[in-house]
C-alpha cells in the first residue's frame, strides 16, 4: 500500500492538546432534574458553562434559578441527570442523597473548585472580617496561621476591605459584608463563583460597591462566574451569555445583548419588558 | 440550751461544715465538668440523622429527665452492684449527678445548636470545611454565649441537687449538719449555717456567669 494512502491518523500537538483540554466546559449541567416532594423546579436542564466565561441566570422568582446555582454547590441534591465541573463528575442524579452530600475529603476536593456568595452574606458574626476570610485556607488548605492572614489580607484588599479587616460583621455594612463574604470564597482561590442575589438584601445605595467588585473580578480574573441577579441592566453588561429560567427550566439561553435586545421566546419578552418596565 | 440561736455553738461547728461545703463544690464541680462533656454525644446523637442513634439518645434523655434523681442514685448504688458493678458512694453520686445534669445540658446543647441559622452551615459547606471544623469553629462558638446563663441556672440547681447524696451516706454539707442536728439536738445552728454556705456557693455560681457572660459578649 502506498504510504499516502494511509488513513491520516490525527496527533495532538502541544498546541492542539492545549485547545481541547481549554474546551473542557468548566461545568455543565447534563439533564439535570430536580423535585422537592411533588414540586419539579428544576427540569432538564442542559447548561454548559465555558472557562472564564460570565453566564447570568434571569427569570421570575420561583423559576428555579437559586437551586440551580444550589445544585452546582451541592447544597441540593438532585434527583436526575449529572453536574460535571472540569468535566470530572460532581453528582449524579442516580447517587443516593448522602453520596451526593457527602462530606469524605474526596467530595471535598472536588466541592473546593467552586465557591458561593449568598443574599443574605453569611459571615460567620463570631469572626472578624479577616478570620472570616482566613478560616477556610486554614483549615480546609492547611496554610499557617501568617499566611493564612496574608492571604486574606490580600483578598480583602482586592474587596477594598482591608481597612476593616479587624471588625466584627456586626459593625459593618450590607455592602461592605458582602464584600468580605466574597473575599472569603475568593480565597479559597475556586475555578467557578456562584453569585446567588448577592445584591438583593442591599439598600439600593449599597448595590453599586458590590456590583463593582464583581466587574473588577469579571476583568482582571478568569473566573468562570454563574451568577442569579435582577440587576438586569448590570446582566446586559457584564455577562457573556444570558439564561432566562421558567417554571424550572431554561427557556431561551443567547448572548447577553441578543437576549436583552432581541428575544426569541415570547415569555423571555414579557418577563423583560415587565422588569425593564418597573425600573 | 433554750436560747435559738447561740453563737458560740456555731462557732465551734463551722469548721466541720465548711468542710462538707469544700465536698460539695468538688462534688458539684466535678460532677458539672463531666454533665458539660456527656451532654455533647448526647445532644449529637439525639440531632443525628440516623434514627436508630436519635431515637436510642431521645429515649434515654427522656427517661433521666423523666424520673427522679432520688431513683436514679438508688439504681445506681444499690443497683448495679447486683450487676456485678459496686461504687463508691462518692463514685455512684458523681455518676448519676453527672449523667442526670448532662441530659439537661444535652437538651440546652440541642436548643441552641438548632437555633443557629443553617445558612452558617451552607456557607461552611461552600467553604469546603470538614464536618469537624464547621463545628467547633463555626457552631460552637456560636453556641456558647447565649448557654452561659442557663448552664449557669443548673450549677446552682446542682449544688443543692448534691445534698440528694446524703440518702447514699455521702457527707456533703446538707448530711454533715442533719447529722451535728441529730448529734447535738440543735438544728437551728447547723442549718442556717448550711443554708448561708449554699447561698454563699449560688451567689458565687451566679457571678461566675455573669463573668463569663460578660467576657462573650465583650469579644
Amino acid at each position: 500500500m502506498d504510504e499516502s494512502m494511509t488513513p491520516h491518523v490525527f496527533l495532538p500537538t502541544t498546541k492542539d492538546a492545549f485547545v481541547v483540554a481549554s474546551e473542557v466546559p468548566a461545568c455543565e449541567f447534563i439533564h439535570v432534574g430536580k423535585q422537592f416532594g411533588t414540586l419539579e423546579v428544576l427540569r432538564d436542564i442542559n447548561l454548559e458553562v465555558r472557562r472564564a466565561e460570565k453566564v447570568a441566570l434571569i427569570g421570575p422568582s420561583g423559576s428555579g434559578k437559586s437551586t440551580l446555582l444550589r445544585t452546582l454547590m451541592t447544597l441540593e441534591t438532585i434527583n436526575a441527570g449529572e453536574i460535571k465541573v472540569n468535566g470530572e463528575t460532581l453528582t449524579n442524579g442516580s447517587w443516593t442523597p448522602d453520596q451526593q452530600r457527602s462530606d469524605k475529603p474526596a467530595a471535598r476536593a472536588r466541592r473546593r473548585r467552586i465557591g458561593m456568595v449568598f443574599q443574605q452574606f453569611n459571615l460567620f458574626p463570631h469572626m472578624t472580617a479577616a478570620e472570616n476570610v482566613a478560616v477556610a485556607p486554614r483549615k480546609v488548605l492547611g496554610l499557617p496561621r501568617n499566611e493564612a492572614e496574608e492571604r486574606a489580607q490580600k483578598y480583602l484588599s482586592m474587596v477594598g476591605m482591608s481597612a476593616k479587616a479587624n471588625e466584627l460583621p456586626l459593625r459593618l455594612s450590607g455592602g461592605q459584608q458582602q464584600r468580605v463574604a466574597i473575599a472569603r470564597s475568593l480565597a479559597m482561590e475556586p475555578e467557578i463563583m456562584l453569585f446567588d442575589e448577592v445584591t438583593s438584601a442591599l439598600d439600593p445605595e449599597l448595590v453599586g460597591e458590590v456590583l463593582a467588585v464583581l466587574r473588577k473580578l469579571g476583568e482582571e480574573s478568569d473566573l468562570t462566574m454563574l451568577l442569579v441577579t435582577h440587576q438586569m441592566e448590570f446582566a446586559r453588561n457584564f455577562a457573556d451569555r444570558v439564561a432566562f429560567l421558567w417554571q424550572g427550566q431554561i427557556h431561551e439561553v443567547a448572548e447577553a445583548k441578543s437576549i436583552f435586545d432581541n428575544p426569541t421566546e415570547e415569555r423571555t419578552r414579557q418577563f423583560l419588558r415587565a422588569v425593564l418596565e418597573s425600573h | 440550751m433554750s436560747e435559738f440561736f447561740s453563737i458560740d455553738f456555731a462557732i465551734s461547728i463551722l469548721p466541720r461544715l465548711l468542710y462538707a461545703a469544700g465536698v460539695t463544690v468538688q462534688l458539684t464541680l466535678t460532677s458539672f465538668a463531666i454533665a458539660m462533656v456527656v451532654g455533647l454525644p448526647l445532644a449529637l446523637g439525639r440531632l443525628s440523622s440516623f434514627k436508630i442513634v436519635s431515637s436510642a439518645a431521645g429515649a434515654f434523655i427522656e427517661f433521666v429527665r423523666g424520673t427522679p434523681m432520688l431513683v436514679q442514685l438508688f439504681l445506681v448504688f444499690f443497683g448495679l452492684p447486683k450487676l456485678g458493678l459496686s461504687l463508691q458512694p462518692v463514685t455512684a453520686g458523681v455518676l448519676t449527678l453527672s449523667v442526670h445534669y448532662g441530659c439537661y445540658i444535652a437538651e440546652v446543647y440541642r436548643g441552641n445548636l438548632q437555633a443557629i441559622n443553617p445558612t452558617q452551615r451552607e456557607a461552611a459547606w461552600s467553604l469546603s470545611l470538614s464536618p469537624f471544623d464547621t463545628f467547633k469553629s463555626v457552631l460552637i462558638p456560636q453556641t456558647i454565649p447565649p448557654m452561659i446563663p442557663i448552664l449557669g441556672t443548673y450549677l446552682i440547681g446542682m449544688f443543692k441537687d448534691a445534698a440528694l447524696l446524703a440518702s447514699i451516706s455521702v457527707f456533703e454539707l446538707l448530711t454533715t449538719a442533719k447529722l451535728i442536728g441529730t448529734e447535738s439536738f440543735r438544728y437551728t445552728e447547723p442549718m442556717t449555717i448550711a443554708g448561708l454556705l449554699f447561698l454563699f456557693m449560688s451567689l458565687a455560681a451566679a457571678g461566675l456567669t455573669r463573668l463569663l457572660e460578660r467576657q462573650w459578649t465583650n469579644r
